[in-house]
C-alpha cells in the first residue's frame, strides 16, 4: 500500500519536472550529514558541495552541518522535523531505512523525500597484509579451521558490516565472531595491527593501508569486478580483485547506496530543482574524480528508479533482520 | 638524519609568504572559535573545509592545523577568565586558572597558560619529528584491551580513593558514566537510557554539560554574593607577562612531565581532554605544593595546558601515519585529507613527503606565531574583566546559551545547559566534586566500548587486560595510582588527602 | 530591589538540609538510570557485559553514593552546627538572576521566537531591571549585542542560530 503510494507519488513528479516553472533556493541550503565528521557520508556531502561550488550550479551558499548522533538518527530526525522546508538536504546511506528496523528511533524513511542515490559504495573482504591467506578459498578454509574463533572487525552494530558477517556465516557454515567498532577506520587498524582476523571495509576506508601492504583485499561483494583504474599497489588495481561470488562465496552483491533526501512534504518544484542539480553534479569532473578516487560505483538513481530500489532494498534488509531477530520489538 | 633533511625540506615548503599568511589567518580564526564555548576546533575545521577546495593540500592542512592551534590557545582564555572552558580540553585549566583570575592574577594565569601550552606544543612537534617512524608502529600495538587500559589509567590518575567524601566522588563519577551511556550503544546497536525522548538519541553532549556545570554554575555562585566578580580587578601590565616568562623555567618538572603525558595520550590515542585531566591529577599528586591546588596554583595551570597542547600536536602523527585520529579535531582533518585526495596511512610518509613535512614544519612556525599573537591579546582579554558585571554577566549567559545551541542545533540542549547550571551550583555548595563527572563523560563511552570489545575478543575473560606486557603494565600502574593514597599512608609521614576534585579549604 | 527588610545572614536553607536535598536528588537520578537500564539485559553474557550492564551498575553506584552521602548528612556532626548554606538574601539574588534566564529560554524556545529575540528580551530586562542602566544605553548595548551575534554567526561563520517569525518577517535568514 505504502509502496504503491510512493510509486504513484514519484510517477506524478516525473512529468512535473517538465511543466513546472523554476524554483530556486531563496536562502542558504543546509547539507545535513547523518554520520560523524570525516566519515564516508561527510565526504559524500562535501564532494557534492565542492562540485556545486566549483561549477556555480547554485547561487545560494551551502552550509554543511554534522548530525551523526545515534548512528545518524539525529540527522534523520532533524530532517523529519524540518517538514516542508526545501532548504535542507539530508545526506545518508541505507541507514535511512535500515536504522528504524533495529532501533527505536523517531523516524521512518517515509518521513523524508529521497531525491537521488548518487553512488554505491562497495564492500570487500580484507585480511592482514602478511597473512598467508591469498584468496577467498583460503579465507573459507581458515575460518573453518578456527572453529568458531575467527574474529571479524566492523563498523557499528546491526548494520552492513555485521549483516555481511552473518551472511558469510551462513554461506561458509562456520561461526564468525563479530566485533563492532565506531568506524571502518578503527576496524582497519585492528586488522592491520594483527589484533583481529579480517574486516569488510569499503575501499576508501582501507586504501591507505593497502598501498602500504598492511592489509590485502580478497574479493568484492559485487556481480562484476570494480571499474578499471590506475594501479593502487605495484601490481594491482581495484579491477584486479575478483568478485566473491566467482570465488564460491554465496553473496552475490552487497552495496551501500549514498542517498540525498529532502524533508517530507516539500513542493514538487523544489524536488525537481534538486533532482536536476544532483544530475548536473554527477556530470562534473570533480564528482567523477571523487567516485574514482574512492573506488565506488557511480550510478545515479532518481524518481521511480530510486523508490523501486529503496523498496526492494528495504524488503531485503527486513527479511534478514527478521531471521537474525534484530527487528525492534 | 633523514628526518632532519626532510624537516628542512618541510621548512622550505612552509616558510613562504602565502603560508605564513594562512597561519596567521588560521590562528586568528582559531582563537575566535576557541573562545566561543560550544563552538570548538572540530567545528572550526568543518567551517574552513569548503575554503580549502581550491587550495593545494599542503596549504589546506596548514590553514586547518593553524586554526587548531589557535583554538587550543583561545579555549584557555575563557576558562581562566570566566570559568567557562572554550574547548573541552581546557576544562582542567579552570581548576586553578579561574581562582588565579579571581585573585586578580588574570594576566599571570593567562601568560602561564599560553607559555606552557606553547612549550607543550613544541615538545609534541619535536617528538613527532624524531619519532615519526617508531611512534607510529607503537600505536599499532594497541587493540581494545590496551585502549581500555589507557582510559582506565587516565581515570585513575585523576580520581584516587581517600578523599574527604568518597560517597560524593562516587555519585559524581557514576552520574558522568551514566550520562555517557545515553544514546546509541556501539556494541549492540540499541538505544539506551533515552526514555522515549528523541532528543536523547544523540546522547548527552559533554560540551553542553560543561557549559552548564562550569559557566552557568559559576555565574549562579557568583550572583549569590554580589553583582561582581569576587576580587577580579585585573591589573593589566605587560610587565606581568615578562615576569611570568622569567618564572616559567622553575616549573620545568611539571612542564616536562605534562608534555610527556600529552605525547603519550596523543599517540596512544587517548585524546587531549583526557591528557589534560591526567596531567593535572599527576601534578596534584606529586607536586610539593599539592595543598595549594584548586586555590590558584600556577602549576595547576601549567600542567593541563602543556599536556593539552602536546597531545593536540602529537595526535597528528597517528592520524597521518595510521589513519587513527587522536582527537576529534584530527578526525575531521582526516576527512579533509580524503577530500583533497590523500589517503592517510604509512605510505603518506613516502608518497607525500612535501605534504607531511610541510605540515610538521608549519607546526613549529604556526605555534610560535600563535603564542606571539595570544600573548599580545593577554592585556586585551584581561581588560574584559573591567567591564561592569551587570553587563558582562548577561553577556556570558547569552554566550553560554548560544554555545549550547551551536553544539548540535537542538533546543533541548539549552534546557539541559540550564539544568546542568543548577546542578553545578548545588554541587559547589555541597562540596560534590564536579571533575570526576566531566572526566567520566569524556571517557565513559569509549572506555565501555573498549571494555566490551575486549570481552568479545577474549570470550568474556577479564584476563584480557593482563594478556600482554603492555596492557598488563598499564592496568597495574592504573591500580597503583588509584590506591596511591592508601599505599602512601603505609609509608609514614607522606599522607595527603586527595579528593576527586581540586581540594578546597575546609572548615 | 528591597534588600533591607531581612537581615542578610538569616538562614533560608541550612547546610544539612541542602546536603539532604542534593543526596535525594542524586538518589532519584540513580534510580531512574537503573530503571532505564532494565530495558535491556543487565547481566554478564557469554561474550561479556550485556547492553544494560554498565548503565545498571553506574546507576547502582550513584544510588550507593547518594545513600552514603545521605547518612553522612544526617549523622555527621560536621553538619550539625555547620553554617548556613543559603541565606534568604542570597536566595533572592539567585532567583533574580535565574528568572530572566528562564525567561530567555521560554521566549526563545517555548514561544518559538528564536535565540535573537530571546537574547534581546533578556539583555533589556537584565540591564534595565538589575543593572539600572538608562534606557538609551540599554537599547544601544542590547541591540548592538544582537547585531554582533547575527553577523558573527549567520554571516561570517555560517552557523545558523534558531530563528523565529520576526526574522522571517524581516526577511533575514
Amino acid at each position: 500500500m505504502r509502496k504503491l503510494a510512493l510509486l504513484a507519488c514519484a510517477a506524478a513528479l516525473l512529468p512535473a519536472s517538465v511543466a513546472l516553472a523554476e524554483w530556486k533556493p531563496s536562502k542558504p541550503v543546509e547539507f545535513v550529514v547523518t554520520a560523524g565528521a570525516g566519515g564516508g557520508t561527510d565526504i559524500f556531502a562535501r564532494a557534492v558541495q565542492a562540485a556545486v561550488q566549483k561549477n556555480n550550479l547554485m547561487s545560494q551558499p551551502i552550509i554543511v552541518t554534522i548530525k551523526g548522533g545515534g548512528s545518524g538518527a539525529e540527522g534523520y530526525v532533524y530532517g523529519k522535523s524540518a517538514e516542508g522546508d526545501p532548504h535542507k538536504l539530508v545526506f545518508g546511506t541505507h541507514n535511512m531505512y535500515v536504522l528504524p528496523l533495529a532501533a527505536k528511533v523517531a523516524f521512518t524513511h517515509k518521513d523524508l523525500t529521497p531525491i537521488a542515490a548518487m553512488v554505491f559504495d562497495e564492500f570487500l573482504i580484507w585480511v592482514k597484509g602478511d597473512s598467508p591467506i591469498k584468496d577467498s578459498k583460503g579465507f573459507v578454509e581458515a575460518v573453518k579451521a578456527k572453529g568458531g574463533q575467527w574474529k571479524m572487525a566492523g563498523a557499528q552494530s546491526k548494520d552492513s558490516d555485521e549483516l555481511i558477517t552473518k551472511l558469510l556465516d551462513k554461506s561458509i557454515g562456520a561461526k564468525i565472531i563479530y566485533v563492532p567498532f565506531k568506524s571502518g577506520g578503527e576496524a582497519d587498524v585492528q586488522v592491520s595491527g594483527g589484533h583481529l582476523d579480517s574486516h569488510v571495509n569499503n575501499p576508501a576506508e582501507s586504501v591507505g593501508n593497502w598501498k602500504a601492504g598492511k592489509v590485502r583485499p580478497l574479493c568484492v561483494f559485487n556481480r562484476e569486478p570494480l571499474a578499471a583504474g590506475p594501479k593502487v599497489t605495484e601490481t594491482q588495481s581495484w579491477a584486479d580483485i575478483p568478485t566473491c561470488k566467482s570465488q564460491g562465496i554465496g553473496i552475490e552483491q552487497f552495496q551501500q547506496p549514498r542517498i540525498a533526501s529532502l524533508p517530507g512534504k516539500v513542493p514538487a518544484e523544489a524536488v525537481t530543482f534538486y533532482q536536476d542539480l544532483l544530475r548536473k553534479v554527477a556530470e562534473t569532473p570533480e564528482w567523477k574524480d571523487y567516485v574514482a578516487r574512492t573506488a565506488q560505483t557511480g550510478r545515479v538513481l532518481i524518481g521511480g528508479d530510486l523508490s523501486k530500489f529503496i523498496d526492494e532494498d528495504y524488503a531485503r534488509f527486513q527479511t534478514v533482520f527478521k531471521e537474525q531477530g534484530w527487528l525492534v520489538q | 638524519m633523514d628526518n632532519f633533511n626532510d624537516l628542512m625540506h618541510g621548512f622550505q615548503v612552509a616558510l613562504t609568504g602565502y603560508h605564513i599568511m594562512l597561519m596567521v589567518a588560521g590562528v586568528l580564526f582559531g582563537i575566535l572559535v576557541g573562545v566561543l564555548p560550544g563552538l570548538g576546533a572540530p567545528n572550526g575545521v568543518t567551517l574552513l573545509i569548503p575554503l580549502t577546495f581550491s587550495m593545494d593540500p599542503v596549504s589546506a592542512i596548514i590553514l586547518l592545523a593553524s586554526m587548531y592551534w589557535g583554538a587550543l590557545f583561545g579555549g584557555s582564555t575563557t576558562s581562566i577568565l570566566f570559568n567557562i572552558p572554550g574547548e573541552p580540553s581546557s576544562v582542567a585549566t579552570t581548576f586553578d586558572g579561574h581562582p588565579m583570575a579571581k585573585q586578580g592574577r588574570a594576566t599571570e594565569a593567562l601568560s602561564y597558560a599560553f607559555l606552557s601550552a606553547a612549550f607543550g606544543a613544541l615538545f609534541g612537534v619535536v617528538v613527532i619529528t624524531l619519532l615519526a617512524g617508531p611512534a607510529a608502529t607503537f600505536a599499532h600495538k594497541f587493540s581494545s584491551p590496551e585502549y581500555f587500559a589507557v582510559y582506565f589509567l587516565a581515570f585513575c590518575c585523576f580520581v584516587g580513593l581517600g578523599g574527604a567524601s568518597p560517597f560524593k566522588t562516587l555519585v559524581s563519577a557514576g552520574m558522568g558514566f551514566s550520562l555517557a551511556a545515553v544514546g546509541m550503544d556501539t556494541i549492540s546497536g540499541s538505544l539506551r537510557l533515552t526514555y522515549g525522548l528523541p532528543e536523547l538519541v544523540k546522547g548527552v553532549s559533554f560540551l553542553v554539560a560543561v557549559i552548564g556545570l562550569f559557566g552557568i554554575g559559576e555565574l549562579i555562585a557568583t550572583m549569590e554574593d554580589r553583582l561582581e566578580f569576587r576580587g577580579v580587578r585585573a591589573r593589566v601590565s605587560p610587565r606581568d607577562v615578562f615576569k611570568t616568562m622569567a618564572a616559567l623555567p622553575s616549573y620545568w618538572v611539571a612542564l616536562i612531565r605534562s608534555s610527556l603525558v600529552g605525547c603519550w595520550m596523543g599517540i596512544t590515542p587517548g585524546g587531549p581532554t583526557a591528557a589534560s585531566f591526567m596531567s593535572y591529577g599527576l601534578a596534584r599528586r606529586f607536586s610539593p605544593r599539592a595543598d595549594n591546588f584548586g586555590k590558584g596554583e600556577p602549576e595547576g595551570v601549567i600542567s593541563p595546558e602543556a599536556a593539552d597542547h602536546s597531545a593536540g600536536t602529537s595526535a597528528m602523527l597517528p592520524m597521518l601515519a595510521l589513519g587513527i585520529p587522536g582527537s576529534a579535531t584530527a578526525a575531521v582533518m582526516m576527512g579533509g585529507l580524503m577530500i583533497w585526495g590523500l589517503h592517510p596511512g604509512p605510505m603518506l610518509f613516502v608518497d607525500q613527503k612535501s605534504f607531511v613535512w610541510g605540515l610538521i614544519a608549519s607546526m613549529y612556525v604556526a605555534n610560535v606565531v600563535a603564542v606571539l599573537i595570544v600573548l599580545f591579546t593577554v592585556p586585551l582579554f584581561a581588560a574584559i574583566l573591567r567591564i561592569p558585571f551587570a553587563i558582562i554577566a548577561p553577556l556570558i549567559v547569552v554566550v553560554c546559551f548560544v554555545g549550547a545551541w551551536t553544539v548540535s542545533s537542538s533546543p533541548f540542549d539549552l534546557w539541559l545547559a540550564f539544568v546542568f547550571g543548577l546542578i553545578g551550583y548545588l554541587f559547589k555548595k555541597t562540596d560534590y566534586p564536579i571533575a570526576p563527572l566531566v572526566l567520566a563523560m569524556v571517557i565513559g563511552d569509549k572506555a565501555e566500548d573498549a571494555f566490551r570489545q575486549s570481552m568479545i575478543i577474549h570470550s568474556g575473560s577479564l584476563g584480557a587486560f593482563w594478556s600482554n606486557w603492555l596492557c598488563g603494565t598499564l592496568m597495574t600502574l592504573a591500580l597503583v595510582l588509584l590506591f596511591w593514597p592508601l599505599l602512601s599512608r603505609l609509608v609514614p609521614h607522606r599522607s595527603k588527602a586527595i579528593a576527586g576534585d581540586a581540594p578546597r579549604a575546609r572548615e | 530591589m528591597e534588600h533591607q527588610d531581612l537581615p542578610a545572614g538569616r538562614a533560608l536553607v541550612t547546610r544539612r538540609a541542602l546536603e539532604v536535598i542534593v543526596a535525594l536528588l542524586a538518589l532519584a537520578f540513580g534510580v531512574s538510570i537503573i530503571l532505564g537500564a532494565l530495558e535491556y539485559h543487565v547481566g554478564w553474557g557469554e561474550r561479556g557485559p550485556e547492553p544494560g550492564y554498565f548503565p545498571f551498575w553506574m546507576g547502582m553506584i550513584v544510588v550507593i553514593g547518594s545513600i552514603g552521602a545521605l547518612f553522612q548528612a544526617v549523622l555527621s556532626p560536621r553538619f550539625a552546627d555547620a553554617p548556613t548554606a543559603i541565606t534568604a538574601d542570597q536566595a533572592r539574588r539567585i532567583t533574580a538572576f535565574l528568572m530572566p534566564m528562564l525567561g530567555f529560554l521560554v521566549v526563545a524556545l517555548l514561544f518559538k521566537m528564536g535565540l535573537y529575540v530571546g537574547m534581546l528580551a533578556y539583555m533589556l530586562t537584565v540591564m534595565l531591571w538589575q543593572g539600572r542602566y538608562r534606557l538609551p544605553a540599554t537599547l544601544a548595548f542590547s541591540f548592538g549585542t544582537v547585531i554582533f551575534f547575527y553577523f558573527v554567526f549567520e554571516r561570517w561563520l555560517h552557523v545558523p542560530l534558531l530563528k523565529g517569525p520576526l526574522e522571517a518577517w524581516l526577511g533575514l535568514h
